[in-house]
């Protein structure tokens, strides 16, 4: 089984995210070949980082609570992953190898954390979002209506299983068709698109219950 | 009741996720360069550590073999009183040690324990000494093979 051709959009699934996703990750291909060229390998490796950190990022954020710690986590994967790439024998299965990491890291790291920290439930949002942060401040009703708004896939996410988080982080953050999700997760594609469905019918009956928009009260001064 | 559409709940997922990761993105592959930059005096020591080893390893050898042929056997000791030695023993004149055939084989690229790559060099050597063993009243020629190998650090960055 290889690493995916790069492939037009109309073969991915219906329910892919709009933007294209670039397939054409050939270059454990590169690595394994420039292998003993150090300056070559640590050149291809580090496109083959580029390439492949937001699948590492998003496996990790399944597992772990807090963005930082994952990116910890994915760092410290393909530092181990360079480290080891002797062992690899399939450059193929480079994404999956890798995801094996990114897991195996995650959940030693989950492992590590104190008995308090493990009380706090996945997917705390306790800070702000990175973009709302720096957003101008805007309608103060519509910043209200977005907090609920993440407060909700922030609680649904926390109620899915470990897969299907990791399915779902990994086709709504690195935009990854369900042939490959199936590939990094060992699953099928359709296991994956199945439990992509039942997540976003989750999330569609909690946001529904969300305050139909115009129909809050206005602000005094507006 | 708010009404969803698939495609709005795609963005808000879509959106979610690059709010709560989109910082992450990039630390990784500025990580791995760090860490390759940090490593590289390490990578040079373990291969100078290796050729110095080696060949420690292999000159200790070389000596204990000289050694063994310079030193006279013990003779016999036959019963009875002890034989006092010669009081001026003449001493061994050793010339310089002289290669007379060497080659070095190229054995490729090999990994070290911390997964650096290194270069095998195996280094193929014929040394002969000669001297003047006065005891017996010869010229004694000695062949020393020795054999080096050389971890060459593949210098990169």
């Amino acid at each position: 089984m290889g690493l995916p051709a790069p492939q037009p959009l109309e073969t991915i699934a219906d329910d892919a995210p709009p933007e294209p996703h670039d397939t054409s990750r050939d270059t454990p291909h590169a690595v394994c070949a420039a292998a003993g060229r150090s300056r070559e390998a640590a050149g291809a490796f580090t496109t083959l980082i580029r390439r492949f950190e937001r699948t590492a990022l998003a496996v990790a954020f399944a597992i772990l609570p807090d963005p930082h710690a994952a990116g910890d986590v994915t760092q410290e994967a393909f530092v181990r992953a360079w480290q080891r790439l002797a062992d690899l024998k399939d450059p193929d299965r480079f994404g999956p190898w890798l995801c094996n990491i990114v897991r195996n890291l995650a959940i030693d790291r989950r492992r590590r954390l104190r008995p308090g920290d493990r009380a706090q439930p996945l997917y705390e949002d306790a800070q702000p979002h990175a973009a709302s942060a720096t957003q101008a401040p805007g309608d103060p009703l519509e910043q209200l209506d977005r907090a609920e708004v993440r407060q909700i896939i922030t609680a649904v996410l926390q109620s899915l299983d470990e897969v299907t988080r990791c399915a779902v982080t990994l086709r709504y953050f690195d935009s990854l068709p369900s042939k490959e999700i199936g590939r990094l997760l060992e699953l099928s594609p359709a296991a994956v698109d199945m439990r992509l469905s039942r997540a976003r019918l989750l999330l569609r009956e909690k946001l529904s219950a969300l305050a139909p928009e115009g129909t809050r009260p206005k602000a005094p001064d507006q | 009741m708010r009404t969803w559409t698939d495609h709005q709940i795609e963005d808000e997922l879509s959106r979610h996720f690059s709010a709560r990761l989109g910082l992450q993105v990039g630390r990784a592959a500025a990580y791995f360069e760090r860490s390759l930059a940090a490593n590289k005096p390490a990578r040079n020591r373990a291969a100078f550590l290796w050729t110095v080893g080696a060949g420690l390893v292999t000159a200790t050898a070389a000596a204990i073999a000289l050694a063994a042929t310079l030193i006279p056997p013990p003779a016999a000791r036959p019963h009875g009183p002890a034989v006092t030695p010669s009081a001026s023993p003449e001493v061994a004149s050793v010339e310089p040690s002289e290669v007379v055939w060497w080659r070095s084989l190229d054995e490729g690229t090999v990994l070290l324990d911390d997964h650096t790559p290194a270069r095998r060099v195996r280094r193929q050597i014929l040394e002969q000494v000669q001297w003047y063993d006065p005891r017996r009243g010869t010229q004694v020629e000695l062949t020393v093979p020795r054999e080096e190998v050389l971890f060459v650090n593949m210098e990169s960055y």
